[in-house]
């Protein structure tokens, strides 16, 4: 018995070690498919000699092999495959292909599933994934939406998927980890490169919190645009739901979605003003038949089975219990006439009527007491805590 | 024999006085002037030789040498041509020379014997009165800037010939006078009251304008950033007479002094973004003060302040702490006055429209990129932030009364008395300038506010450079208020105006 777990752990390693080396040369799907169509293994294609090379190349004209990768296939093709694993051994980066049983279940369904993925850190169990992705350009009410929606499904044990970007997808991570929940990025280059390089903070804590980071790419890949819908591919595989929070009409985050409708996940959309640019392409998903959110809740009922009718009642957007907070009158009005999205003092000053002196006292003292942010010097929203002064 | 007359030269905005000797002696003729002279200085003598010749002197042959002393101070300008003339016929004796004692000559002369202006008048003109001199002599066109200088006669001149006369006696002109209140020309200023809406940004104004804070706007375009600094003049303390001297010293070393009497009014200047680093300090061939020192007790504008190159901006920052600068030049150093208050403007990002994301589309890292041009010693020398608003309609169309100037002005003056009282005699007059030893014995908090900093203190990570600016524009806006101590509701505003969070900016 134990000698068979053996072997099968020496086949499992010699497997690997063939399709580290084949995914070293063969990045992009539509390669994969072509060296695979042809050789039918990665054990032929690397034992193949240059002969057989060089007829692929021949007939794999529509590829379009440029020198320099036909020579980089050459120096893997001779390259110490072995030692290459192991190096991915020691920097701590897991790799799985279709073969393994831990590959994950939801994958294998669908149509053009990634052969391989390296991963650091933990892959997700038997959870509910909802991915929550949107605009790196988003507005403070796109990722703000994220973050308390990604914290949310955290807390209730969903675990959220994203693409470690700028906006949207940093809220999403940093909400759910805030949540105490794992979270799961996929990313468009090797696995151990934070790309982009601001987000390292979020990078290490997602795997310091039992998440992971995931990627098809071999380590050390840098990010080029052309892997980017492709890596969206996989958060759509990955997740049981898709949450669009703020996408623009033309956005990476619609690639995703039409990624999930393929694959026949649930399409969820945060509602956004008719006439924000930032906001078009979720009310288009939400003309198109995406499921409208505006609170966690309205994700949880499709994946928890317990009695839906108990629902507790959804709490209004933002605001907090005025009543509880020990705030004076004033204090109230200043609090009541902000909301998520940023207001200039200005403006709180036309609205509440009050003179700017007596106006600084009160934000500073709302400020101090949790209930608002400021962002930069004049701005200010109600506080959740996605952004800390 | 042997003529001697005084002229003077500007070093920074102060002057030297200068002699100008002229010996004649028999031998082969010739003029030679000596005394570390530059290009244009040694080319006097043929201005002098030509104009005294039409004038109607004629030079007997003879050799003559002159020498402008002290020999080892470099001479530049054009300024000494009449005082080599007037030593020139001083030496052949067509001029006493008890006449000439004690009297200051300045001028260009031109080759038909008309003097022409020159710049840097009147330091010289000061210059004369402290070293006791009778009376000067000055091109026409400089005669208002030199008779701001009190108890001393000044004739404003016109031609070689005229100087002469009036030395000896036989000339009708009279000392140019002018009344003070002619000096004092009201300037037809810009009204706060122009502006509608933006009720925060004049407030921080009239906070800056208190007490000499440095303010960057940022906001997007079109939303008046522009049009409230140009007000920022028209509610500044009007300038004591010496304050006015001392900016009309620099304006008259800089040569821009010409047509008007003296600076009155507050000076503002707004140098283009393209604009050099040595016109923006000083310095250059012959040292003028930069546009720096031009602001002096004034304005200093710079609008699109990310769009100057990095090392223009750099520049500023010395002088901004030590309200001097000092431009090393290979032969000499000077050292021009730089007290202004800093205004910068600019926008958020480059379209201009950054938070609000519906209409800019700039990415992160763009928009780190346009801030990160200010480096962050340079944003920390703002006393005062603010993140002007785009006008509505609504404020453009409502035409409502505004406050104006005057009344702003009223204020601002009340709380730069109060300083001004407290800082006597220190080397300071505003609560800008105080020193880290200044802000913890005139900055004092209430109880109550002294709990709210130590809270703000930690909770916003201020460092300590932030936290005495902080402290120092509480301390203006107590001043404001009329109040001894800073109390929590003033050191509340101050928070509001410190500088935006770089985690907001930059992430």
């Amino acid at each position: 018995m134990e000698i068979t777990l053996e072997k099968a752990k020496e086949e499992q390693r010699e497997r690997h070690i063939l399709w580290n080396a084949f995914a070293s040369f063969c990045i992009t799907p539509r390669m994969q498919e072509a060296v695979l169509a042809y050789f039918e293994s990665p054990q032929n294609a690397l034992l193949a000699g240059e002969r057989e090379w060089s007829t692929f190349f021949r007939l794999a004209e529509q590829l379009r092999f440029s020198e320099s990768q036909k020579q980089r296939i050459r120096e893997v093709l001779r390259g110490e495959h072995e030692k290459e694993y192991e190096c991915l051994e020691k920097k701590g980066i897991s790799f799985i292909t279709q073969e393994d049983k831990e590959y994950p279940e939801k994958f294998r369904t669908l149509f053009s599933a990634p052969r391989f993925l390296y991963y650091k850190g933990v892959l997700p169990g038997e959870i509910p994934l909802i991915a929550i992705i949107g605009a790196r350009n988003c507005s403070h009410y796109g990722s703000e939406t994220a973050w308390r929606i990604a914290k949310k499904l955290a807390e209730q044990g969903v675990g959220i998927v994203s693409g470690l970007a700028y906006g949207v997808d940093k809220a999403a991570h940093d909400g759910a980890l805030s949540g105490g929940g794992p979270t799961y990025a996929v990313l468009g280059c090797g696995v151990d490169i934070c790309y982009p390089k601001a987000n390292e903070r979020t990078y290490d804590r997602i795997l310091s919190e039992g998440g992971s980071i995931i990627s098809e790419y071999p380590p050390g890949t840098q990010p080029l645009p052309c892997f980017f819908p492709q890596r969206n591919r996989i958060i759509a595989g990955f997740s049981d739901g898709i949450l669009v929070t703020e996408a623009r009409k033309k956005s990476g985050s619609l690639i995703t979605v039409s990624f999930g409708l393929e694959y026949g996940k649930n399409i969820y959309a945060v509602p956004g003003r008719i006439d924000d640019v930032v906001s078009e392409g979720c009310n288009y998903l939400l003309k198109e038949g995406a499921k409208p959110v505006t609170g966690a809740e309205d994700i949880l009922e499709d994946f928890m089975s317990t009695k839906p009718g108990k629902r507790k009642k959804q709490e209004d957007g933002n605001m907090r219990n005025l009543s509880a907070g020990p705030l004076s009158e004033r204090e109230k009005a200043v609090y009541r006439c902000l909301s998520i999205h940023f207001m200039h003092i200005d403006e709180i000053c036309s609205k509440t009527g009050l003179d700017p002196r007596e106006l600084a006292q009160i934000l500073e003292a709302l400020a101090r007491k949790g209930y608002i942010a400021r962002h930069g010097q004049a701005y200010y929203s109600v506080f959740s805590g996605s952004k800390q002064e | 024999m042997l003529g001697k007359v005084y002229s003077a030269a500007v070093s920074g905005i102060e002057a030297e006085l200068i002699t100008a000797e002229a010996d004649v002696k028999d031998g082969l003729p010739c003029f030679s002037m000596v005394g570390a002279l530059a290009l244009e200085t040694r080319e006097a003598k043929e201005r002098v030789r030509i104009a005294l010749e039409n004038s109607g002197y004629r030079l007997p042959v003879k050799r003559i040498t002159v020498n402008l002393s002290p020999a080892d101070i470099r001479k530049e300008g054009t300024a000494f041509d009449l005082s080599v003339a007037i030593a020139v016929l001083t030496a052949f004796g067509l001029v006493s020379e008890k006449s000439v004692e004690k009297c200051m000559f300045l001028g260009e002369l031109s080759l038909d014997g008309r003097i022409n202006p020159v710049s840097g008048v009147l330091p010289c003109v000061c210059r004369a009165k402290k070293e006791g001199f009778i009376q000067c002599f000055v091109p026409y066109e400089n005669g208002g800037e030199a008779a701001a200088v009190e108890d001393i006669p000044v004739f404003g001149v016109k031609t070689l010939k005229e100087v002469v006369e009036v030395l000896n006696g036989n000339g009708d002109i009279l000392p140019y006078r002018e009344e003070r209140a002619a000096l004092e020309q009201e300037e037809e200023k810009l009204d706060f009251s122009e502006v509608q809406g933006q009720r925060m940004a004049k407030r921080a104004l009239e906070i800056a304008a208190a007490g000499m804070h440095n303010v960057l706007m940022i906001g997007p375009p079109g939303t008046g950033k522009t049009m409230l600094a140009k007000r920022i003049p028209s509610i500044l303390p009007s300038l004591s007479f010496e304050d006015s001297l001392e900016i009309s010293k620099i304006y008259s070393v800089a040569g821009i002094l010409s047509g008007k009497h003296l600076i009155t009014t507050p000076p503002f200047q707004a140098p283009h973004h393209t604009v050099t680093r040595t016109a923006l300090a000083g310095g250059g061939r012959r040292a003028t003060p930069g546009m720096i020192s031009l602001a002096h007790k004034g304005v200093l504008f710079l609008d699109e302040f990310p769009e100057f190159r990095r090392e223009t901006m750099e520049v500023l920052r010395q002088p901004l702490e030590e309200r001097a600068i000092t431009v090393a030049r290979y032969n000499a150093t000077y050292t021009y006055p730089a007290g202004g208050m800093l205004v910068a403007a600019m926008n958020p990002c480059i379209c201009g429209f950054y938070p609000d994301r519906t209409r800019c589309n700039c990415s992160q890292a763009q928009i780190r990129q346009y801030i990160g041009k200010i480096s962050r010693p340079l944003l920390e020398r703002f006393d005062l932030c603010i993140e002007v608003l785009p006008v509505r309609y609504r404020d453009l169309k409502a035409n409502t009364a505004q406050e104006s100037s005057a009344e702003i002005r009223k204020r601002v003056e009340t709380a730069r008395k109060r300083q001004q009282e407290r800082y006597r005699g220190l080397a300071i007059s505003c609560n800008s300038e105080l020193s880290g030893e200044g802000v913890r014995k005139y900055c004092i908090l209430t109880n109550e506010a002294r709990e709210r900093m130590e809270e703000a203190f930690d909770r916003l990570m201020l460092s300590a450079r932030s936290y005495h600016r902080i402290l120092k524009t509480a301390r203006t806006i107590a001043d404001l208020a009329g109040t001894e101590r800073i109390e929590e509701a003033q050191l509340s505003e101050a928070l509001l105006y410190r500088e935006p969070d770089r985690k907001y900016w930059g992430e």
